[in-house]
């Protein structure tokens, strides 16, 4: 099976001197396409940090990632941002919705990215809100919804550009155990209809045991692929 | 998380407060700049109330004092009785109680008192019927040019030897004698055995007087002689030397004393002078005791400094409003800036009460920091508005009125009041600052109180709204009242600025909305995501200080333009035309000043009259209607209502000089009459009496130049035979020359008895008189009579035009004649009934006179009818008062008519001017002269006047300031509010540029919409309020009204600049804001 994501002796470190922080140490780990892993450590163990690197949002101080075969460090700006636009898509734990959109135009963001017209754009939201269960909702704006409504979006939002890999830091972190549950199992299901990959970073037990395999991380090692 | 239980004291902040500072010194060293400028506004409107009050009242004294019409002098003329049973009063005595009495009313001011004393009008001893008199003017020799001889040394009247006079070179020739001359002076035309002495006077010289004003102060006004139709001739003055009729106890007859205080400035004890002035009329009457006939006592001052004074008050109270509006405009930078700085500590605050902090410890922490701000900012302020206002009014921008008053040294007080006024705006601002501090910022808290907000604001802002409704309203149909402080004009301004921004505020969001349904369409991201957040991101909220800003500078620039135009308007009217000589002068004058102002001149006839039974006079004013189109300038002059009053005076109007039958002209000089007459019977067969007439003709003729010139003949008796008799002007410096037109002859009868007069049968005689001028063109038909109808009861019986002269027959009394003589006047055109006249619009309101109704004028004794040929809101060159305008030849044709012979020429009006022509008018010695040029700028340069152009231009520059302020403020609060929206859309892949272009479009379109929304309310309230916001000087409605003038030119450059300076602060924090690392910006907003 052709990895997806390639991360070989990555390293990160924050701040200089005796305050500096080293996040990640010497990383190195692969996930193959069509893999759900689950990215487990405790908090501050740094899964966000390489789930940022993978994505794009960050640069290693050492190191290779290769997402898709394309190595990413050394891009440019404008480079990384095409990775996350065309082939990384992110779900966060605060949800990441733009607050004065509605749901469907939250979806619709990355879909004006690629030029779609307005009429396919809203089609495709529309879709995709179906697909998350939530049709109907599509006028709603983040402060009309709740927790699961907005994380919802979120995966809609992330699907709509059809990405070939999804980043989810801990998507549950902040609903309740059924909740969360459901938005696992969204986004295991997912996963598996779209043929896509997805790295999800949890300590939620339920989505370690949904995930094909789990990687764990402690302070800036991994003890466990 | 769980929440702590609650704590009574709150929790020590770990952070420092220094450190706090540290962190946020950008953000609080913008809050503490809003708060000074604030301040400094507040000290520098104290400045102005106190220290430019009396800069201002200084220099309006000053310029008062300096001003040709000198309105600071005190005039008192006194007449004495005349008769047999009045008591004299020796010149000694009056010039001394008088002089007393000035020196008391000027109240500690030092003072320069003239003394112009005559005495009684004295008979020239010998055969013919003289008058003259002696005069002693201090300052007679300053206004008048040596023409023969020397002046008079001081003499003794009655002294052992005569005593030396000069005379004015018209009376010398008119009486035939030179220096050296003799003459005597007395009590009865003929010495009388045991009868009292003459006076004995050496003529040592002749002068002709140089200044006419001057002169006014002599009876016969340096004329020379009186009016050959007076009764009795009398010729003078006779110059003395200063000091040699005041000094001695000769009677008195007259006396003019001017008092000059030096006000050097002070107008403190002014108020107290002018008590005192108005009290001297009773103290001179008192001290002069019952001798007095009358006197009267002109000062200009009180109504002068009374206007100074409201208008600085109305200045002064306009220029606080103004300032107090840009403060309040300020106190919304801070209540902005505030709101920053508690959107940046918001977590902190909502950790502190989540912690168990109550409101009063979090104010206690606010009220300490903003204490720290509010005194270092009024130390800082204070000296700034106290030496900024000195170095303002320091700098020469204000013109030379202010200019010309040094500043005063600083004293406590000054300081004080900006202190205070500093100290009181630097605490509400604290208060502000307090109360943004404890306004809660979490999701939940923002969502009620922002419910709640505007629900208050729905009332607030609407209320405003109609209040400043009312208060337009009131301001358009309210007439300012002269004398006092007017709150509405003071009120209105600030009220209309701050209800439209708080109304727009309102509206913006609803306009953004509408442009998000064009946004939403569109394709990318930039400018549909720059569109939601105006429309639904509350960014339109960040706009409110750019739109009361921008509504201030605009309506400033508009004002100020407005303003100078409306006093170059009232320059305009006030002066009616560009330069004005208000002297009557002689044809030859006129020839010099047309030399001087290198351009034309034409005479015009401005005097006061009385109508009817009004109780004051008006002004009549007279000019030919031809060149009132030229002359006459003015907005007025280019209305319909105007060109349709002009149009009934000229249909009105004589036909030209030259028109066939309607003037007789003379080519040549000097003008030569044949007169014949003889007595006829009173009717068919009627004896006829055995006496014969002397006739004395005086010829009324107009020059080329306009002037009207009294040509004067030698006595003619008429006996049947033809006599000629050369004319000859009065006066000395009156040159007739080029075309002359002969308007009328005046014949003064007097009668001489050939036989008993008492054996006829009848009192009554006619007598035919035929007049030819020599030399002559044109014809007349029919003349015009008149008839002396006093003791005499001269009446005409015809008056046919014969070639260039006239027949004329009329009838007198024999008896009613013999003592004074009278007069028969023949006017060389078809008599003039009635003079058409134009009124102001006042005196025709206030007379209940329509177009059509007659009146009767009075002018110079003489009784005229006036039809009223139309109205004007004014006549130009007599604003604030009551006015006529008339065309000068249709009012001399009906003086003429009326038998007044005199002169019609008051002043003379010129346009189109070389530029310095004042300057070279003054030069060349004619005085009093009024520019338009230079009125315009006296008014624009008034001092009472600076403070309000002081107080506009801080506004225009504070208030274009802090619309940069708002700009800023706003980007800085957008920086923070979308910080994690970059992040969030930076993380699903729009680029830096995007997510940069996104950012810089909603500032772009907050700012371009808050300041275009704060120029059209601007222009707005402009349109409804800046005309109505212009007062006269005397605080009332200026004439003409004041037009809008938009500074397009100013308002472009200005607003644009702000434009460009406030879309370009916002290219900073957009760069900030997106290069800020997305990692970190989403970790802060997954942790909020």
């Amino acid at each position: 099976m052709t990895a997806m994501i390639e991360v070989r002796n990555v390293q990160r470190t924050y701040g200089e001197g005796h305050t500096a922080v080293h996040a990640l140490k010497d990383i190195s780990f692969e996930v193959g396409k069509g893999e759900l892993v689950a990215l487990v450590g405790r908090s501050g163990s740094g899964k966000t940090t390489l789930l940022n690197i993978i994505g794009a949002l960050d640069r290693p101080d050492a190191g290779q990632v290769l997402v898709d075969g394309v190595e990413l460090v050394g891009r440019s700006d404008v480079e990384l941002d095409a990775v996350r636009r065309d082939t990384v898509a992110f779900i966060f734990q605060g949800f990441g919705l733009i607050p004065e959109l509605s749901a469907a135009e939250n979806v619709g963001l990355p879909l004006r990215l690629r030029g779609m017209s307005s009429e396919d754009r809203e089609h495709r939201a529309e879709l995709m809100l179906q697909l998350v269960g939530l049709e109907g909702h599509g006028e709603h704006r983040p402060d009309e919804m709740s927790g699961g409504q907005m994380q919802r979006v979120a995966i809609a939002r992330a699907l709509a550009g059809s990405p070939r890999l999804l980043i989810a830091d801990e998507p549950t972190g902040q609903l309740d155990t059924e909740t969360g549950l459901a938005v696992m199992a969204l986004i295991r299901g997912v996963v598996e209809a779209e043929g896509m990959t997805a790295i999800v970073s949890t300590h939620d037990p339920v989505m370690i045991a949904l995930a094909d395999r789990a990687v764990r991380i402690a302070d800036g090692h991994l003890i466990d692929v | 998380m769980s929440s702590a239980p609650a704590r009574s004291r709150a929790p020590r902040s770990r952070v420092p407060q220094s450190g706090r500072a540290r962190s946020q010194f950008t953000l609080l060293l913008g809050v503490w700049a809003v708060v000074v400028t604030c301040a400094v506004l507040a000290g520098l409107a104290a400045s102005l109330a106190t220290v430019g009050y009396d800069h201002a009242l200084s220099a309006g004294v000053t310029t008062l004092e300096n001003s040709d019409e000198a309105p600071d002098v005190t005039s008192v003329n006194v007449a004495m009785q005349d008769g047999e049973d009045a008591v004299a009063v020796p010149a000694n005595e009056a010039v001394a109680t008088t002089t007393r009495a000035l020196e008391d009313a000027a109240h500690g001011y030092k003072t320069d008192v003239s003394i112009w004393a005559a005495t009684p009008m004295l008979f020239v001893v010998g055969d013919v019927l003289r008058n003259s008199y002696l005069l002693d003017a201090d300052s007679a020799q300053d206004h008048a040019r040596l023409v023969d001889g020397r002046w008079p040394a001081a003499g003794t009247p009655g002294g052992a030897t005569p005593v030396e006079v000069a005379l004015p070179v018209s009376a010398a020739q008119a009486l035939d004698v030179k220096p050296g001359d003799r003459l005597q002076l007395g009590t009865t035309p003929r010495l009388t055995e045991g009868g009292p002495a003459p006076l004995d006077v050496v003529i040592v010289g002749a002068f002709t007087p140089t200044d006419v004003t001057a002169w006014e102060r002599d009876p016969l006004h340096g004329a020379g002689l009186n009016s050959p139709t007076d009764r009795v001739r009398a010729y003078g003055p006779m110059l003395v030397a200063p000091g040699t009729l005041t000094e001695s106890t000769m009677p008195i007859g007259r006396l003019s004393a001017i008092s000059n205080p030096h006000l050097d400035g002070n107008f403190a004890a002014i108020p107290a002078m002018t008590r005192d002035t108005q009290g001297l009329k009773d103290t001179i009457g008192d001290g002069l005791g019952a001798s007095v006939k009358w006197v009267v006592v002109r000062s200009e001052l009180p109504r002068t400094f009374g206007d100074i004074v409201t208008h600085l008050r109305l200045a002064i109270a306009l220029a606080v409003s103004v300032l107090v509006l840009t403060i309040a405009v300020g106190l919304l930078a801070v209540s902005l800036v505030a709101g920053l700085m508690t959107r940046r500590r918001g977590l902190e605050t909502e950790v502190l009460r989540e912690r168990g902090a109550s409101a009063w410890q979090l104010s206690a922490r606010a009220t300490v920091e903003s204490a720290v701000i509010v005194v270092t900012a009024v130390l800082v302020a204070t000296p700034v508005a106290v030496f900024a206002y000195r170095a303002m009014a320091a700098s020469g921008v204000f013109g030379a009125q202010w200019s010309a008053v040094p500043s005063q040294p600083l004293t406590g007080p000054d300081v004080t009041a900006a202190l205070v006024a500093a100290l009181v705006t630097a605490v509400v601002c604290a208060g502000i600052l307090v109360v943004a501090a404890l306004r809660p910022t979490s999701r939940r808290n923002r969502a009620q109180r922002t419910r709640g907000a505007v629900f208050a604001r729905s009332g607030a802002d609407v209320m405003l709204a109609l209040i400043a409704v009312v208060g337009v309203i009131q301001l358009r149909q309210h007439t300012p009242v002269p004398g006092t402080t007017d709150p509405i004009l003071v009120t209105v301004p600030a009220l209309c600025v701050l209800a439209a921004a708080a109304l727009v505020a309102r509206a913006l969001p609803a306009v953004a909305r509408g442009a998000e349904r064009i946004t939403r369409r569109s394709k990318g991201v930039a400018v549909p995501l720059a569109g939601w957040h105006v429309a639904r991101g509350g960014a339109m909220r960040g706009g409110v200080l750019a739109v009361a800003a921008t509504a201030t500078a605009t309506l400033g620039l508009i004002f100020v333009g407005t303003w100078t135009n409306s006093q170059t308007a009232q320059a305009d009217a006030a002066t009616g035309t560009d330069i004005a000589v208000h002297q009557a002068g002689s044809p030859a004058d006129a020839a010099a000043m047309a030399a001087a102002a290198k351009g034309t001149l034409s005479p015009v006839f401005e005097r006061k009259v009385v109508l009817g039974t009004r109780p004051d006079g008006l002004t009549l004013f007279a000019i030919d209607t031809d060149a009132a189109r030229h002359v006459v300038t003015g907005r007025e002059t280019q209305t319909p209502q105007w060109r349709s009053a002009a149009k009934a005076l000229e249909s009105a109007a004589p036909a030209e000089a030259n028109a066939p039958g309607q003037a007789i002209t003379v080519q040549q000089y000097p003008i030569t009459l044949t007169v014949s007459g003889s007595m006829v019977p009173v009717t068919p067969g009627a004896a006829i009496p055995p006496v014969q007439l002397l006739a004395t003709p005086t010829a009324s003729v107009t020059t080329a130049s306009g002037a009207v010139v009294l040509l004067t003949g030698a006595p003619v008796p008429l006996d049947g035979k033809p006599h000629t008799t050369v004319l000859a002007p009065d006066g000395d410096s009156r040159v007739v020359t080029g075309e002359t037109r002969v308007d009328a002859i005046d014949f003064s009868m007097h009668q001489i008895a050939i036989g008993d007069i008492f054996q006829v049968s009848t009192e009554r005689a006619a007598a035919a008189v035929s007049v030819t001028v020599e030399g002559a063109q044109g014809s007349v038909g029919t003349w015009a009579s008149h008839g002396d109808e006093g003791a005499a009861q001269m009446r005409p019986v015809s008056a046919d035009g014969a070639g260039t002269g006239v027949d004329a027959e009329f009838t007198y009394s024999i008896f009613g004649i013999s003592t004074v003589g009278s007069h028969l006047t023949l006017g060389a055109f078809p008599a003039v009934e009635a003079v058409p006249v134009v009124l102001s619009q006042d005196v025709a309101d206030e007379l209940g006179l329509a177009i059509g109704d007659n009146i009767d004028l009075t002018v110079d004794y003489t009784t005229v009818t006036a039809t009223v040929a139309g109205t004007v809101p004014y006549v130009p060159g007599f604003v604030h008062q009551g006015a006529l305008w008339a065309d000068r030849d249709t009012l001399y044709r009906t003086l003429l008519t009326g038998g007044r012979m005199g002169e019609v020429t008051d002043a003379w009006w010129g346009s189109g001017l070389a530029s310095d022509a004042a300057e070279k008018l003054r030069a060349a010695g004619f005085a009093p002269v009024t520019s338009r040029a230079e009125q315009s700028v006296a008014l624009q340069e008034d001092a009472t006047q600076v403070p309000l152009r002081l107080a506009w231009w801080l506004a225009i520059a504070v208030a274009l300031l802090l619309a940069v302020v708002g700009a800023i403020a706003h980007a800085s609060a957008e920086a923070q509010q979308r910080g994690l929206t970059i992040a969030r859309i930076r993380a699903i892949g729009v680029s830096r540029r995007t997510a940069y272009a996104s950012h810089m479009a909603q500032h772009t379109l907050v700012t371009v919409s808050s300041i275009g929304a704060g120029f059209v309310i601007g222009l707005a309230l402009a349109f409804v309020i800046s005309p109505t916001l212009v007062v006269a000087q005397n605080g009332s409605r200026p004439v003409p009204p004041a037009e809008l003038v938009v500074p397009w030119g100013a308002l472009a450059a200005a607003i644009g600049l702000v434009l460009v300076i406030a879309v370009g602060v916002g290219i900073p924090a957009a760069r900030a804001v997106v290069r800020r690392s997305t990692v970190a910006a989403l970790r802060a907003g997954d942790v909020a």
